[in-house]
């Protein structure tokens, strides 16, 4: 008995006690917002090309960049590979209803923002008629503050600067790989009217953003 | 003969088995006993979520779709430019197609290939005029190109939204392009922002506007634990809920965006991965291969409770600093380790933090884990005897409050290194005496 006991005792006192936690979790403040919100990695930015008929291909050239944003490489390399020269509205839908894309995108014809803000808040992107018969990948609205949090000294397309508390639309223009354009909001939507005022976004989850802690125990 | 094997101990065993087991109890009992006059009383914190439907993450989807946007303040659009938004989009980058931009009109050279493509000319030409702007046209039928030069009237201000540097244009339109640039240019010689002031951002973008939580998995090809992870995520109801409400990816090794974006955040050797983040990016919950549940049930009580944790947060204190600077949380991006940095449950051996800031905003190197307004020294993680040698070395402090400090798992490894001490010098002594 006295053996079983003491056995008893030994283990007790050998095992130890996990201890009682006592801190609490504390809100770390959110970093600066990535911008812009849909960032494609500049490598992965497509430069616009001349097609079989000698035009520019702008608007394949921007629908790829938005689906590598989409992160479908597979589907913009197939795409790249198979269309180029100049595109209109309904062309490009019809192209993509043909490849089974039909009930899989977003469009608008009437310069709506709200198209935009969508875009932003999913953080899809879009691809969109932006200057003078051309087309681009718009990468979401992104706060002045935010833009300057990532570009120091940057200054929006009419060489103003950025204002922290502005939005300004995120421009990827596949004749400059590797370079964001930044307009601001009201702006922007004016002059998109101007240009047509198409905007076109394919369903697909984005590329997630970089993660960051929200939060630390003390 | 019997089929079974009998221990027995000697009296002075059991005398050395009772030393050590008393002696466990008392360092124990030390750990736990404070010096303090007053004793502090320890209270167990429990974490409030806030309104948190954690039993039904099946409904977790807080993003929008464009059926369910609120009730905008609808901003008036403008009239949209229906012979534009028809027309054939095909600007491409045609080399040498450049126009260079300075801010004095100055002759501008500009180039533009294939010649017997541009049919615009007599309109071209009429802009010009009605422009003011002279142009000259030289062509060179043997590089298949033209050369035009647009003179401005003097005193003109080039300010377009395109970029002051280079302008590419090529095609048919290419030409008239210019012009309509050059026109946008000469009449608009003031910055276009618009009415001059600056306009609150629009109720339809206010900052309240979420979109969806973030699910990424990371699994590696032809890995049984990576196929399971993905099968908890494909056959168990909730989590199968969980991943459809959210904007889930997947992310191999060969992922060219993983490649891109992620690999110093998440090590091939930790796949497979699970990274649960709220909209903006921050983790709510993640674990890697070596803390990964053992069930899909398991992974689903741990997302539940990382969920009521960080909900729980949102009403918290935000983490200060007395000299000002705050740290946000961003992780560091070289040799970040994931399942020491950011497991979410409460363990006190969790001290070796990971959080680095961008060069700004947020800056600064000055960081406070312990609260109390001075920027820590270089802290190193405890380890086993380091509390011991603290005590000892270190200047007394009101905060000491134990006799031994140290851990219930570390006064267990040292009673068993005694064990095995005690019973090698016991065999020892019993193979030296014969």
């Amino acid at each position: 008995m006295i053996r079983y006991l003491s056995l008893a005792v030994l283990l007790l006192a050998a095992c130890g006690c996990s201890q009682v936690d006592t801190r609490k979790p504390y809100a770390l403040p959110r970093p600066a917002a990535e911008a812009p919100v849909c960032n494609l990695p500049p490598q992965f930015h497509q430069r616009n090309k001349l097609g079989r008929l000698g035009q520019g291909s702008c608007v394949h050239a921007s629908l790829v960049n938005h689906l590598r944003w989409l992160n479908q490489f597979e589907l913009a390399a197939q795409w790249w590979a198979k269309y180029g020269d100049g595109e209109t509205a309904s062309g490009i839908r019809r192209k993509l209803d043909a490849a089974g894309l039909g009930d899989k995108y977003y469009f608008t014809e009437k310069a709506d923002p709200r198209f935009l803000d969508w875009c932003t808040i999913n953080r899809v992107g879009c691809i969109l008629w932006w200057k003078p018969s051309h087309c681009c990948t718009f990468q979401g609205f992104s706060r002045g503050a935010d833009i300057l949090a990532y570009y120091p000294g940057a200054r929006a397309t009419d060489g103003e600067k950025i204002e922290p508390n502005l939005q300004y639309a995120a421009i990827l223009d596949n004749n400059y790989p590797g370079r964001i354009e930044f307009t601001e909001r009201t702006q922007f939507v004016r002059l998109w009217a101007g240009y047509g005022g198409f905007g076109l976004a394919v369903l697909d989850n984005p590329t997630p953003s970089m993660p960051f802690r929200i939060y630390e125990l003390r | 003969m019997t089929n079974h094997i009998e221990f027995k101990l000697s009296a002075g065993s059991w005398v050395g088995l009772a030393v050590i087991a008393f002696s466990s109890v008392a360092m124990f009992a030390c750990s736990m006993v404070a010096l303090h006059p007053a004793p502090r009383s320890q209270q167990v914190v429990r974490v409030q979520p806030a309104n948190c439907d954690c039993d039904n993450l099946g409904n977790l989807a807080s993003g929008v779709r464009i059926g369910n946007l609120p009730a905008p303040v609808r901003e008036s659009a403008p009239p949209v430019n229906s012979t534009a938004r028809d027309e054939v989009k095909q600007q491409s980058n045609c080399i040498p197609c450049q126009l260079p931009r300075p801010a004095i009109a100055v002759s501008v050279p500009l180039s533009v290939s294939n010649y017997a493509n541009w049919p615009a000319k007599p309109e071209a030409e009429a802009m010009a005029k009605q422009l003011g702007a002279t142009l000259k046209v030289v062509s060179d039928p043997k590089a298949n190109a033209i050369t035009v030069y647009a003179q401005l009237p003097s005193g003109s201000v080039w300010n377009t939204t395109n970029s002051p540097n280079t302008q590419i244009y090529s095609g048919v339109n290419c030409f008239l392009a210019v012009l309509e640039d050059m026109r946008r240019g000469i009449a608009s010689p003031a910055a276009t922002t618009p009415g001059g002031s600056v306009l609150p951002l629009p109720p339809s973008v206010a900052s309240t506007a979420k979109g969806r939580h973030q699910l990424t998995l990371f699994l590696s090809a032809n890995d049984p634990e990576s196929a399971k992870v993905l099968e908890w995520f494909g056959k168990h109801p909730q989590l199968k809920a969980l991943k459809e409400s959210c904007s889930s990816e997947i992310f191999t090794e060969e992922s060219p965006m993983y490649k891109a974006k992620f690999a110093s955040v998440v090590q091939p050797k930790d796949f497979p991965a699970i990274l649960f983040c709220d909209s903006d990016g921050g983790y709510i919950y993640a674990v890697g291969r070596p803390m990964l549940p053992p069930d899909s049930d398991s992974l689903l009580a741990d997302i539940r409770a990382g969920l009521k944790l960080a909900q729980s947060v949102e009403q918290a204190p935000v983490m200060t600093a007395k000299n000002g600077e705050v740290n946000s949380g961003v992780l560091k991006t070289q040799g970040h380790n994931w399942d020491e940095a950011i497991s979410y449950q409460m363990q006190l051996n969790q001290l070796n933090q990971q959080s680095q800031d961008p060069p700004s905003p947020f800056g600064g190197d000055c960081v406070d884990r312990d609260g109390d307004g001075q920027c820590d020294t270089d802290r190193q993680p405890w380890g086993q005897g380091q509390r011991i040698n603290d005590l000892l070395n270190r200047d007394k402090e009101p905060s000491n409050e134990a006799v031994i400090w140290a851990s219930g798992f570390e006064i267990a490894q040292v009673i068993l290194s005694l064990v095995v001490v005690a019973l090698v010098a016991a065999i020892a002594y019993k193979l030296l005496r014969k």
